[in-house]
This record gives structure tokens, C-alpha cells and sequence, in this order.
């Protein structure tokens, strides 16, 4: 169990995040957004490779509230939806650390991969 | 259509989640979930929308259970730290709801604590409003928080009991004030002033008016422009015979913007051209002359002359400091400069004192103000406590709705935020009232006040009164608000939905105590009210030392350029026989008994002194004895009704040039300079003369009730070759009648004489004491009020306490005791809070003795009599106030009582 106070928790105690969640932190990271608008763009980013459904996603939202890693903005009229509410979602300071400490080891896997000639371009 | 029943079918699958994330997630997964279905309709038609229902069939099946499996939503978790924090705004406006409808729920309190409070915000405002227009709004000047006065300071007349109060506050003469400035760096600016009483002519009849005498650079520094011609130039000084005029007058009394240009008045007979016109609205701080000409008349014979004739004139200065210099410093500097440049001779140890111009201006009526402004604050305080009280005895019944709202999931720092929030709603609420009955009390205090308040005028009620209001009604609500708030809010849930009467007794205490309070501060303002009653009182009760009833004081002005002959020698003896002619046609008058004629009447502001030489006394070496000296018509002091205590008074035949010299004195003279033996026979020198005393007469107090008596000497007037002064008429019968009937007598024998005024000695004697009526009315209207709602507070409080205690009253009455005597618990109980708050009030004013201590008169601070009595009409208010209650307590029927059990 976390404990309560996100900074006396370790990001690197997270890793490795399931690809959904990177998916979400990474979305969260440009700004904050509603759940569907993040569905969408991460379909659009992995160009359609990852789908998330809501089901799925918002387990995940939950479970990145209770942890610490993302929490609830404002919540503001979504104006396409005219008259349903839209809660955002950001990142938290530990959120945003986590999500640095995956991209950096997914970032070690790949620079590991590309010296031992699995991927091109090494060096 | 379709996607509805898709959503439907997804919203009961939903029941497979834990109901905290249905609760949270639920409806906007199903948003979303519709969104997909439409967006898949879109791109692939039905056959997208099924395949897309199905998938979504399938992540919400799934997930349920496993969100379950989890076991994250046991109760009592939270999601930490990312709690739903509303905006703080929506929260406001939430709480601003709660306080609508809660205050709404009971119009009879909310009313009432609305009035009361509106009583003290209203008198609050209404007296800052005052405060502020008369003391804190800065002069209307540019730089006025630099603008100074400028005094020399003689340390020498701190000796002499008459001169003492103004020993820090001597004008300047005319070449001392140019060569000190030239010197100086302290100032960026000065300018001397002054004004004398002179006649006006030609314009309408003969008037009295104060023309204002004004150096070169006065206006300048006062930041006035010249709204026609211009000012003053050094030509001026030396050709004379020019004048400026205010907006007012020129529109009034020269045609204002009609007229031609090039008008003359004529002052005192002598014709002065009027060459500029001061802005509208403008007036010199503390000289409200119309008509003001050069200080500095180099004509021969000029009137207003710095520099001439035997008499020393002295004058005002005015300065612009430098930024950054204290007027500490500059007197310093002055200080230092001063001694070398010589003035006085007969001073030693010349120096300056330079005070900030707003203070000076307003140093009479600096303490009474703050006075006035503490009394009603502290009634406001009684207001604020009163209401809290009687909040704090809403709270049994709010207990529920409190526990309402805890169960509804508010925190008790919420709740307590929220009570708070209702407090100011009220607050504010009342401020608004208050601000309307400050409107009345302004016009009010105005009209009661003493007319020469500063700035009386200009009191309103502006932006920085309802600034005021507001600040002061913010904090009254905290103030009220914070005890009942605390005292509801941390209530233990489970105690207050279990037993009936928990955290009462804890509640009761603080009512207790805060009547106690209520009291205390009751009692403060009413030994206030008390000792400065009876300082009226005993002021009232003086003796000035002269007759006033009857007696009418009719100020005369001559045209003295009608008594100077061809060589300038003036007429002093033909002037005397216009005045003594006047006098002796008015007593001739039915309803005049007799009149008498004085250059300086008491009472009226005037007064003249010089160094006495008393036969065979020595005065310290280095000092000197001052006597205060009064030129008159033998037969005034009889009839002023003083009485003569040793030899005789002055004569007709005294009343000659040729005649000896001789004086009358007064007790206080005499018993300084020969107690124990007769002043008769004896010399006095002053003036380069000497004079034989021959009378002794009563004490006289010429400055007000309050001075003590001065140390006069009564001499001839035509002995002196002194003339002009007021006439006294001792009238009998209506004294209104008689005043009319001098009045028209005059204006047809001596058309030539403009009455400066035609004033009854008792109204001016009476009216002396009208500032200090007036405060003491103030505080004592606050005290009663304080007082009224100490006593409404007292009642309420033993109103609820009888209450709670009806089943413990209805036990005793069961068990035999006498109904005689459960009143009389009641009543020991609540005349109790009663004392113990007139005791507390007694010590805490006790402890603020010295703020009165300049008001009062005749009465020591800690006089005993007059706390004695407010102790005594407290605990009679006590006494009055548990009355009923206790009779109440008294008709507790015992079997009602146990069967509600």
C-alpha cells in the first residue's frame, strides 16, 4: 500500500507501468484532458495500436488516484457535449516523476536494444 | 435510439462494479461510452456500432468483478490527497446559500440581531463619520501633510499661571520671522498671517468684519491661484491701499461676475482697491476672513504696519517643510537660530515649536473626539456580545440541523466555516441598516454639536464612512460569530444526536460569562457617563464672580479714523464721550436698570496683561509678576453685581486725566501679593507708573468656569486715555425685548457704530459649557443604550437558564419547597452576573482613570459616590431583569414538568 503522501514515495517504486497507464501519464503530460478526449488521442499517438476502452480506463483512472499519480482538475462544461460535465484529469508532481522514470527506462531498453543490433541504430 | 439501449444494457452491467466507483466513474463511463458507439456508427455504420457494443460489452463484464477483486473500495478509504477539492468560489457560494436559507428559516432572530447591531454599526458610523470630517481628513491644500505652523516657544511663561498654556504657541514679530527665514532650511516655504476686526463701509451698512493680513507668499504656499487679477506683489507693501477678496464675497458683495473690475471697499475709512479674487471655496486653515490686505503696510499710519506704533504686532507663520524633515528637527533648527537673531527683549531662552497645521487646528478637540469615538465603540462591542449571547442560546435548537450537515459529510472546520459565513451575511446585513440610520445620526450629532467644530460642514457620509461600515461590520460579524460557530461546530456528532441536553452546561457558561461581559462594559460607559455628569454639574454650579442673569453685552465698533484729528493725534477723550453718551441713553431705557462700560468683558475672549510691580514684593530674580489689566467707567463692577470686599470702588472723580492714579483689585491679586493683610493703601506699579490701590473686590473668572480666577487690576479709562470697549446693560424683565429695544436704540443714535453683537452674559456663560454637555449627552445616551442591552441580554439568558432548569425547580417545588424561595434563587443567580460584571467594570475603569481625567471637573476619577451609585443602578438592573424570569420560575407547575419527562 502507498503511503499517504505522494513525495515520500519513490517513482521508481511504480515501475514498470502497464501500457495503458504510460499511455495515460504520457497523455496527461501535454495537458490536462477529460477521459474521452484521452481515449482519443492515444489511439491517434499509437495509431490505433492501443484502444482504450472505458471500462479499462477508468479502473485505471482510479487507480491512479488512489496512488497519487494523476487527480482531478476543474470540472468545466465539455462545449462540443453541450450541457455534460467533463471531469479533467492531471498529473501530479509524482505522476509526472513516474512518468519520466518509465520513459527513461523504456528509453534504456531501446538505447540496450539498438547496441545489440535489435533495432537499427546503434551506437 | 440504438445507442440508448446499448448504453442501458452497458448501465446494468455496470451493477458488477464496487458502488464507490460506480458512484464516481459510472456516468462518465457511460458518456463515453455512447460517444463510442456514436463515433463507430459514424465511421463503419451498424456493423461498427455492434462490434463496438461488444467490446465495451466485454471491458465493462470483465472489469467489474476485477475491480471488486481488487478490495480497493473498502468503506472508509479515500482517495488520498487528490480528494475533490471544490474551487474555492463554488464552495462560497455554497456556504452563501447555507446562510441565506438558515437566516431566512428564522426571520424573528435574524431581525432582531439585525436591529441590534444596526444600533451599533449605525452610532459607530455616525461618529466616525464626524471623527473623520474633523480631525483625519487632511486640509485641502496640495502637500497639506507637510503644511506646518510655525510658533516661537518663551519657556519663561510657564511661570505665569495665565500665560502658561501658551508658552509654546508665541507669534512671530515681523523682522524677526524675515530674518529668521532667510536663514532657514527646514521649509520650501513660509508665509506670515494674521487678522484684526475692522469696519467695513459702503458696501450696505457699516459691518464688522475679520480681514485677514497676508505676506507675500501665503497664498502661494496654500497652492491657490487667483480666479480674477492677481495678488499680492511687493509694490503693494509699499504703495498700500490694496485688497483681496473671496469668491464669496465678490459674488455677495461686489456683483461677482456682473460687475466691472477695479471695485474699492473701504476698511476702517481707508479705501482699498480690490485687485484679485481668491478661488472658489478657498480659505486659509483657521483664518475665515473675506477680505484680507498686505501684512505689511508701510504707509505712515497704516493701520496693520508690522513695524510701527507701540504696540508690538505679532503674527501667525505658516511654512511647507522640506520632504523629510520632522517638524522635530525644524524647531530644533529655528531653536538654535533664534536666540542669535534676537526678537523680545525680555526673554530668555526664545525657541520654536513647529507643529503638523491639521494637528494644530484640530488640538482642542483632538481628545473629546477620541473619547466620543472609544464610547461607541465599546457600545458596539456591548451590541456584538449581546447578539453572540443570544446566538449562542439559538444553539440547542440548531444542534440538529448542525448534525444534518455533518452527516452529509462536511467537516467540522467546514461547518464552523459555514457558521461563520451566516455570522457575516448578518453582519454585512446590519452594516446596510446601520448605514441607514447613520444618514439620521449624522444629522443628528451635526445639529447637537457645538458650532465651532471644525469642519462641521463638511461631515457626510462618503466613500471612507461606508468603508467604515464595512470594515466594522466585517469584524463584528467575526467577533459574534466566532463563539456560537466554535460552539456548534465541534460538536461530537453522536452526542448531539444522542442526549438532550449535552454540552449545555458548557454552552450556559460561556452565556454566563458573556453577560458578565456585557456588564462589564455597560458599567465602564455608564462611570463615564456618571463623572462627566457631574463635572457638568459642578460647572454649572460655579460662580463666575459676577451677576449674568439680565446682563447684555453689546460689543460696539468705532470708526476709530474719525477720531484721529489733522496732526494724527487721536481723540481718545471725544470717543469716550460718543460711548458714555451711548451707555447713558441705553440705561435710560425702560427695562435697563443701569449700564456700565469695560474694554474686555469676561466671557468673550479677550484678554490683556502686563508686568506689575505689587509694593514691597520681589519677584524670583530674573522673573517677573504679570497682572491682567481692564480699562473702565467707574460703576461697572457694581453693577456686574461684584462684590467689593475692602475699601471703596472706583469714582467719577477718579475717571480723569488729571485725576490720581488709582485701582481697584481683585481678591486673588491681593491675597497673592499680601495675604493676611489689607491691599488697600498699598502701590502697585505697572505700565512706568504707579497706582494706589483703594478697593478690594470678589474674585472674577474672565476666561470660563473652568480657569481659575484671574489676578486683575480696574483702572479709569480716562486716566489711561483708554476708549471704545463693550457696553453692560443689566436689564430686568424679558431679556429679549430689552436686547431689541438697545438694538434700535443705538442704530438711530449712533448710526455710525456697527454692533458687532448683542449677547445675553447667561447664554454666553451657559453656552461655554456646551461642549461638554454635548459629550456628556453622547456618552450617556451610549451608556444607556450599553446598559438596555446588557439588561436584554441578562433577561434572556436567566429566560433560558429557568428553562433548562424547569425540571430540577419543578422537583423542588414537589418536594415542599416554597415558591418564595426558588425566586429568590433565580434572582440571587442573576443579579450575581449582574455584580460581578459592575465590579469588572468598576476595576476596568478604574484603570482607564487618566483618559477622563481632562474632562472631568470638580470630581476625582475615582469619586465614590458616583461608582457607588452605578453599582447600585446595576444591580437594580439586574434585579429588574431576572424579575420576570424568576416569577416564571416561580409558576413551574411540578406535575407538567415530571410527566414531559
Amino acid at each position: 500500500m502507498p503511503d499517504d503522501s505522494p513525495e515520500a514515495t519513490p517513482p521508481e517504486s511504480f515501475l514498470p507501468l502497464t501500457p495503458n497507464t504510460f499511455e495515460i501519464l504520457l497523455t496527461l503530460v501535454e495537458e490536462e484532458a477529460h477521459g474521452y478526449a484521452i481515449m482519443q488521442r492515444v489511439e491517434e499517438r499509437t495509431g490505433g495500436r492501443v484502444q482504450l476502452l472505458p471500462g479499462t480506463m477508468y479502473r485505471a483512472f482510479q487507480r491512479l488516484e488512489e496512488t497519487g499519480l494523476i487527480e482531478e482538475a476543474d470540472e468545466r462544461p465539455d462545449p462540443e457535449v453541450d450541457d455534460r460535465r467533463r471531469r479533467y484529469y492531471r498529473l501530479t508532481g509524482l505522476g509526472r516523476r513516474v512518468a519520466e522514470a518509465e520513459a527513461e527506462r523504456l528509453a534504456a531498453s531501446v538505447r540496450a536494444a539498438r547496441r545489440n543490433d535489435l533495432i537499427p541504430g546503434g551506437a | 435510439m440504438v445507442v440508448r439501449l446499448c448504453v442501458a444494457v452497458l448501465r446494468w452491467l455496470l451493477g458488477l462494479y464496487p458502488p464507490r466507483f460506480r458512484r464516481r466513474h459510472g456516468a462518465h463511463l457511460l458518456q463515453d461510452s455512447a460517444e463510442l458507439l456514436r463515433a463507430a456508427r459514424r465511421r463503419r455504420g451498424l456493423p461498427g456500432l455492434v462490434l463496438m457494443w461488444l467490446r465495451l460489452l466485454r471491458d465493462v463484464a470483465v472489469g467489474g468483478p476485477a475491480e471488486r477483486a481488487a478490495g480497493r473500495h473498502r468503506p472508509g478509504r479515500r482517495i488520498p490527497t487528490t480528494k475533490r477539492r471544490l474551487p474555492m468560489l463554488d464552495e462560497l457560494s455554497q456556504d452563501l446559500g447555507f446562510a441565506r436559507r438558515a437566516l431566512a428559516r428564522r426571520p424573528g432572530t435574524t431581525l432582531l440581531t439585525v436591529l441590534i447591531l444596526a444600533l451599533g454599526i449605525g452610532a459607530s458610523v455616525s461618529m466616525f463619520s464626524v471623527l473623520d470630517a474633523v480631525i483625519l481628513r487632511p486640509l485641502p491644500y496640495p502637500q497639506a501633510d507637510r503644511l506646518a505652523s510655525i510658533y516661537t516657544t518663551i519657556p519663561d511663561w510657564l511661570e505665569h499661571e495665565s500665560l502658561a498654556a501658551g508658552w509654546n504657541r508665541t507669534k512671530w514679530e515681523y523682522e524677526e520671522f524675515q530674518e529668521w527665514r532667510a536663514r532657514q532650511a527646514s521649509f520650501e516655504a513660509t508665509a506670515l498671517v494674521e487678522d484684526v476686526s475692522t469696519t467695513l463701509t459702503g458696501r450696505g451698512p457699516a459691518e464688522r468684519i475679520r480681514v485677514g493680513l497676508a505676506g507675500l507668499e501665503l497664498f502661494e504656499l496654500l497652492g491657490a491661484t487667483p480666479h480674477r487679477g492677481r495678488f499680492f506683489v511687493p509694490d503693494d507693501e509699499q504703495e498700500g491701499g490694496v485688497a483681496v477678496v473671496s469668491h464669496g464675497f465678490w459674488q455677495s458683495r461686489l456683483g461677482g461676475e456682473e460687475a466691472m473690475v477695479g471695485e474699492t471697499i473701504v476698511l476702517d475709512g481707508t479705501p482699498h482697491a480690490v485687485v484679485g479674487v481668491l478661488p472658489p471655496g478657498f480659505e486659509v486653515s483657521g483664518f475665515p476672513a473675506s477680505v484680507w490686505i498686505p501684512i505689511f503696510d508701510n504707509r505712515p499710519g497704516g493701520h496693520f504696519a508690522g513695524n510701527t506704533g507701540d504696540m508690538q504686532h505679532v503674527f501667525h507663520a505658516l511654512g511647507t517643510l522640506r520632504p523629510g524633515v520632522t517638524p522635530e528637527r525644524a524647531a530644533e533648527e529655528a531653536g538654535r537660530m533664534l536666540p542669535a537673531i534676537g526678537g523680545v527683549e525680555h526673554f530668555t531662552e526664545h525657541g520654536a515649536h513647529v507643529v503638523s497645521r491639521l494637528a494644530d487646528e484640530t488640538r482642542s478637540v483632538r481628545s473629546p473626539m477620541v473619547l466620543l469615538m472609544g464610547a461607541v465603540l465599546l457600545l458596539l462591542l456591548v451590541a456584538c456580545v449581546n447578539v453572540a449571547t443570544f446566538l449562542l442560546g439559538q444553539a440547542v435548537d440548531r444542534q440538529q440541523e448542525i448534525a444534518v450537515r455533518s452527516a452529509m459529510g462536511a467537516g467540522s472546520g467546514r461547518i464552523v466555516r459555514q457558521l461563520l459565513t451566516e455570522s457575516l451575511v448578518l453582519a454585512l446585513l446590519a452594516g446596510a441598516v446601520g448605514l441607514g440610520l447613520a444618514r439620521v445620526g449624522i444629522v443628528a450629532l451635526v445639529g447637537l454639536a457645538p458650532a465651532d467644530l471644525p469642519r462641521l460642514d463638511a461631515v457626510s457620509l462618503d466613500l471612507r464612512a461606508a468603508g467604515f461600515a464595512i470594515g466594522v461590520s466585517t469584524l463584528a460579524g467575526l467577533l459574534f460569530g466566532l463563539a456560537p460557530a466554535l460552539s456548534l461546530g465541534r460538536a461530537d456528532l453522536a452526542r448531539t444526536l444522542g442526549a438532550a441536553r449535552s454540552g449545555g452546561a458548557g454552552r450556559s457558561r460561556l452565556q454566563a460569562a458573556m453577560v458578565v461581559a456585557e456588564m462589564t462594559l455597560a458599567t465602564v460607559l455608564l462611570v463615564g457617563a456618571g463623572l462627566l455628569t457631574r463635572s457638568v454639574l459642578a460647572l454649572d454650579a460655579v460662580d463666575p464672580g459676577f451677576r449674568t442673569d439680565g446682563v447684555v453685552m453689546m460689543q460696539l465698533a468705532y470708526d476709530n479714523d474719525a477720531y484721529f484729528d489733522d496732526d494724527g493725534e487721536f481723540r481718545d477723550g471725544a470717543l469716550r464721550a460718543r460711548v458714555y453718551e451711548i451707555a447713558d441713553a441705553v440705561a435710560a431705557l425702560p427695562g435697563v436698570e443701569g449700564t456700565g462700560v469695560v474694554d474686555m468683558p469676561p466671557f468673550a475672549g479677550g484678554s490683556a496683561n502686563t508686568d506689575i510691580y505689587p509694593e514691597g514684593v520681589e519677584p524670583p530674580p530674573g522673573e517677573f509678576f504679570l497682572g491682567h489689566w481692564r480699562f473702565v467707567k467707574p460703576g461697572y463692577l457694581e453693577l456686574m453685581g461684584v462684590p467689593l470686599l475692602e475699601g471703596r470702588h472706583l469714582e467719577p472723580g477718579d475717571n480723569r486725566p488729571d485725576a490720581a492714579s488709582v485701582v481697584v483689585v481683585t481678591e486673588t491679586l491681593a491675597c497673592r501679593f499680601w495675604p493676611g493683610e489689607s491691599a488697600v493703601g498699598k502701590r502697585l506699579g505697572w505700565w512706568e507708573q504707579e497706582s494706589t490701590i483703594v478697593g478690594v473686590v470678589g474674585p472674577i473668572r474672565h476666561d470660563g468656569l473652568d480657569s481659575p480666577p484671574q489676578m486683575q487690576f480696574y483702572a479709569p479709562q480716562a486716566k489711561f486715555r483708554m476708549s471704545g470697549g463693550a457696553i453692560m446693560a443689566r436689564t430686568r424683565g424679558d431679556e429679549t425685548t430689552a436686547i431689541a429695544a438697545i438694538r434700535e436704540l443705538v442704530q438711530r443714535r449712533a448710526p455710525e457704530l456697527p454692533t458687532i453683537s448683542l449677547t445675553s452674559m447667561s447664554e454666553m456663560v451657559s453656552g461655554s459649557l456646551d461642549a461638554a454637555r454635548f459629550r456628556t449627552r453622547l456618552i450617556g445616551a451610549f451608556a444607556l443604550m450599553a446598559a438596555l442591552l446588557s439588561a436584554l441580554g441578562l433577561y434572556g439568558v436567566t429566560s433560558r437558564a429557568v428553562a433548562g432548569r424547569a425540571r430540577e425547580i419543578g422537583i423542588r417545588v414537589a418536594l415542599g419547597a416554597e415558591r418564595g424561595r426558588v425566586v429568590g434563587i433565580v434572582l440571587r443567580d442573576g443579579v450575581w452576573l449582574a455584580l460581578v460584571g459592575a465590579a469588572a467594570g468598576l476595576a476596568l475603569a478604574l484603570a482607564g482613570t487618566r483618559l477622563l481625567q481632562g474632562f472631568l471637573y470638580g470630581v476625582e476619577p475615582n469619586d465614590p459616590l458616583t461608582l457607588a451609585l452605578i453599582v447600585g443602578l446595576v444591580a437594580a438592573m439586574g434585579i429588574l431583569a431576572t424579575l420576570v424570569p424568576s416569577l416564571r420560575a416561580s409558576r413551574v407547575d411540578p406535575v407538567e414538568v415530571l410527566r414531559s419527562e
